[in-house]
């Protein structure tokens, strides 16, 4: 059985550190897509997408994380991207992502960022 | 030496498990290796969610996957007996646009050109029919 995606979310500060495990496909980006946006809608402004634990990630993936990041740079938030494994980091390239995310290392490194 | 494995599955959203287990399974049996193997997932996966969109727009239907690998070579054909729907007709993404400028449509067949050495459609006999090819011994990832 093929894995389905887990989402679990933390506070650090006002940085809001999502983490995505598992795979993010059609079906199972809408959980992603409906967790990024609740964060959203109750005024999560920094955002850090953690993506050690993410096996695979399609266009469906892909969308939502373009969907969340133009909706909180719309209102001078952002959304960061770290501890991206090499096949993850191989799509973000393909597709030109790494052009429209900041990506870390690490979730400490993303946090710091959103201090400067 | 030739393999060769097919599966015939609802154009589903609920599916897309079986068809990535379909694909690393028959790869895997091929001793194809794991970046590759995950390539093609992505691939065919881009590919069966253009079905479920465009070819079934009311609905589900049926389609068959086969994979046949040979040698060094890799093909993969998608059939479906939906609406005529050609994906090698999307205008590819600017991939160098920034986030304010980037449209959502496209992403998904550019990754599949991006992955496979070759991509092809037909329609025939009320069906569409996409051919993809990988050759191991390329460059691509």
């Amino acid at each position: 059985m093929a894995e389905i995606l887990k989402v679990s979310i933390s506070e650090e500060g006002d940085v809001s550190v999502i983490s995505f495990s598992g795979r993010m496909d059609a079906n199972s980006s809408k959980d992603g897509d409906k967790a990024l946006q609740e964060m959203i809608d109750n005024g999560k402004t920094k955002i850090v997408v953690c993506c050690e634990e993410l096996s695979y990630i399609s266009s469906s993936g892909l969308r939502i994380l373009l969907s969340a990041v133009k909706r909180l740079r719309a209102t001078g938030g952002d959304l960061k991207l770290s501890n991206l494994t090499t096949s993850i980091k191989d799509i973000i390239t393909m597709t030109g992502f790494n052009r429209i995310f900041t990506i870390f290392e690490t979730v400490e490194e993303a946090i710091e960022s959103f201090k400067k | 030496m030739s393999s060769t494995y097919t599966l015939a599955t609802n154009a589903s959203l609920k599916e897309i498990s079986t068809i990535a287990e379909f694909i690393t399974s028959s790869l895997t049996c091929s001793g194809v290796m794991e970046e590759i193997i995950f390539a093609i997932e992505l691939a065919v996966d881009e590919i069966t969610n253009n079905i479920m969109m465009y070819a079934y727009p009311a609905g589900e239907g049926t389609m068959k996957i086969m994979i046949d690998v040979s040698g060094t070579d890799i093909s993969i054909e998608i059939r479906d007996q939906g609406k005529e729907f050609n994906p090698l007709l999307f205008p590819p993404p600017d991939i160098s646009s920034n986030s304010d400028e980037r449209k959502i449509g496209g992403l998904g067949i550019h990754m599949v050109r991006s992955i496979m050495d070759k991509v092809n459609y037909e329609r025939r006999d009320g069906q569409n029919i996409l051919k993809l090819n990988k050759s191991l011994s390329g460059t691509k990832p």
